[in-house]
């Protein structure tokens, strides 16, 4: 762990995502203004000591918007990664540890749902549930537990043929034992990477959906869905686009970041393995 | 050998095929509602009580579900995807159309994405851990990390808003390039991002094989060992990275399509998800997964085909 945290790029990228997720937790307090606090005389005012970031068609401040809007993209990001990981490494677990059947069938659900570009995926699943931020999660979900228990299954198959593995149920040990036991904590390192790449993969896609219009509502404040309500005054107010954008790649950023470092430090074996996320 | 491995893939085909065509159409079953009543609201939230009727008896949606999702694939297999209920025009081949105007587009944001990508992807290895290594992979881990909508945004400030050398958006009959270039360039140096990591990776794991020695050590030239020899074999798994960037500008084309006002596949499905046009949504979602499935079963044979060595493991 402590090694972990001497490799540069490693402690780097955990600066800057503290750093975010301390501002997401503390925004009520680091915010200047109120969110929800409108003055239509101030609309559309460009960066000054005032509104350093400027303020937006409503005449809200830009800074306060954006620093609510880090706990929108932020909770979205692990809570779609923490439930797709779950059911993906549990499915890639049993896939890769019994084989036979059990695994085609797992194997060909998980090609089944890659078979769809991600995005229409997530589209579709939006369309037809309804708009919102849970609909949203829900369909991003879809898209994402595949990386999991892809990786969940060749990492699981790897860990079966050695020796305490065999050993372990040579003595007896349950398959629930051995699986818990042995396995889980050997795929844990891969598993770990692909969810910080997975969050910031995430945290783009559920931008994109906001933007189209089809995801968080512009009401409440989120990156995705201020950039889509300055689309309309992106050549007189580009401040409004602006500033969102660059916090959802500096977001995104610092996880691709991390993940990349921890790959590196980690896993010699997954040094191939690129950045081939889901979106 | 290669035969039995392709007989092997085709199998595969067969229940992704059946589970993709049965997610799609149980579509319309996740949401909240009766099909026949959301099929046929209007944008404005109303319906029409015989148009309900007539659709629930036109499309036997008061057969059982089976039924229904039988007499459904018999249609679509034969490319026939309905009519869409808002320009009553041929799902199958507004969609069709639409495709063709992506392909357009995808096409040329490949070739910008491989123009890119392979010069940085091979300097950056054999620049191996030095400072322009780590320019471009900072560079490309930038790219990967950009929102494509905000890239196009800012390139239509500078491009279109203040040097006027492009249109901002625009479909141009589908013929003029001045139209194309920007969405293509968003999506190609998304794509690129992508690219360079791969064949950068790959480049460094090529030159450590014992070939490149042997090509150094018989006296040739570090550029035609580097050309003939290492580039040659690192490109090989280009091949995957031109299939996984495929689905890359799959995904960005929806976003992209729609800021630029291009008429291709991604802008057909937000369109017909804000107009509630479901038949298309569905169709067009079908399409471009059974398309997407084949271009990467091609991709995988391909590769295959160029690299004997993996045809036994990594089936899945």
């Amino acid at each position: 762990m402590i090694k972990l945290l001497k490799n540069r790029q490693i402690a780097l990228s955990l600066i800057i995502l503290g750093g975010l997720i301390f501002m997401a937790i503390f925004a009520g307090f680091l915010a200047p203004y109120d969110y929800t606090e409108k003055n239509l005389q101030n609309r559309l005012q460009p960066p000054s000591s005032h509104h350093l970031f400027g303020t937006d068609n409503l005449g809200r401040d830009i800074l306060t918007m954006v620093m609510y809007g880090s706990r929108a993209s932020l909770l979205v990001g692990f809570v779609v990664v923490s439930i797709s990981l779950a059911i993906g490494v549990t499915l890639g677990v049993l896939a890769g540890y019994y084989g036979g059947w059990l695994d085609e069938i797992i194997m060909r659900l998980t090609d089944s749902f890659l078979a769809f570009p991600s995005m229409f995926l997530a589209l579709a699943i939006t369309a037809f549930l309804g708009q919102g931020m849970e609909n949203m999660m829900l369909a991003l979900v879809a898209v994402e537990w595949t990386v999991f228990a892809r990786v969940a299954r060749g990492s699981t198959l790897d860990v079966k043929t050695k020796g305490y593995v065999r050993a372990s149920r040579w003595i007896g040990a349950s398959n629930a034992y051995v699986m818990v036991k042995h396995v889980l904590p050997n795929i844990i390192s891969p598993v770990l990477i692909m969810a910080s790449l997975g969050i910031g993969n995430v945290i783009l896609a559920a931008a994109g959906l906001s933007f189209l219009g089809l995801g968080v509502q512009p009401s409440t404040p989120e990156w995705g869905a201020m950039l889509n309500a300055g689309r309309t005054y992106f050549t007189t107010a580009p401040w409004l686009m602006l500033f969102p954008g660059l916090f959802i790649m500096i977001t995104v950023l610092a996880f691709n970041y991390f993940g990349d470092g921890l790959r590196d430090a980690l896993d010699q074996k997954m040094k191939n393995i690129e950045l081939e996320g889901r979106f | 050998m290669l035969n039995e491995y392709f007989i092997r893939r085709v199998l595969y085909l067969i229940p992704v095929l059946i589970f993709i065509s049965f997610m799609s159409f149980s579509l319309i079953y996740i949401a909240p509602g009766d099909p026949a009543e959301i099929m046929m609201t209007s944008p404005s939230g109303g319906y029409d009580e015989a148009a309900v009727e007539a659709f629930r008896i036109a499309h036997g949606l008061d057969q059982p579900f089976y039924i229904q999702y039988f007499n459904w694939l018999k249609n679509a297999a034969v490319g026939d995807f309905g009519y869409s209920y808002m320009s009553e025009q041929s799902v199958f081949e507004t969609v069709l159309n639409a495709f063709k105007n992506t392909l357009k587009l995808s096409v040329l944001a490949l070739a910008i994405a491989l123009v890119i990508a392979i010069p940085f992807g091979v300097v950056s290895a054999l620049k191996h851990n030095t400072i322009v290594d780590d320019a471009c992979r900072f560079g490309a881990l930038l790219g990967v990390s950009m929102p494509n909508f905000w890239q196009a945004y800012l390139m239509i400030i500078f491009f279109s808003v203040i040097v006027h050398w492009l249109p901002a958006s625009g479909f141009g009959h589908g013929t003029d390039i001045r139209y194309m270039i920007l969405p293509a360039a968003v999506l190609g140096t998304g794509a690129a991002a992508v690219m360079m990591r791969m064949i950068r990776s790959s480049m460094l794991d090529v030159m450590g094989k014992e070939y490149i020695q042997t090509a150094r050590g018989k006296g040739l030239s570090e550029k035609i060992v580097i050309i003939r020899h290492a580039l040659k074999n690192a490109l090989v798994p280009v091949i995957t990275v031109i299939g996984l960037s495929i689905g890359f500008l799959l995904n960005g084309s929806v976003v992209v399509e729609t800021i630029f006002g291009w008429s291709g596949i991604g802008n057909l499905v937000v369109d017909s998800i804000l107009s509630h046009d479901y038949m298309m949504v569905q169709g067009s979602v079908l399409f471009v997964a059974v398309i997407f499935l084949l271009i990467n079963f091609f991709v995988d044979l391909v590769y295959v085909w160029a690299n004997p060595e993996i045809r036994y493991d990594k089936t899945s």
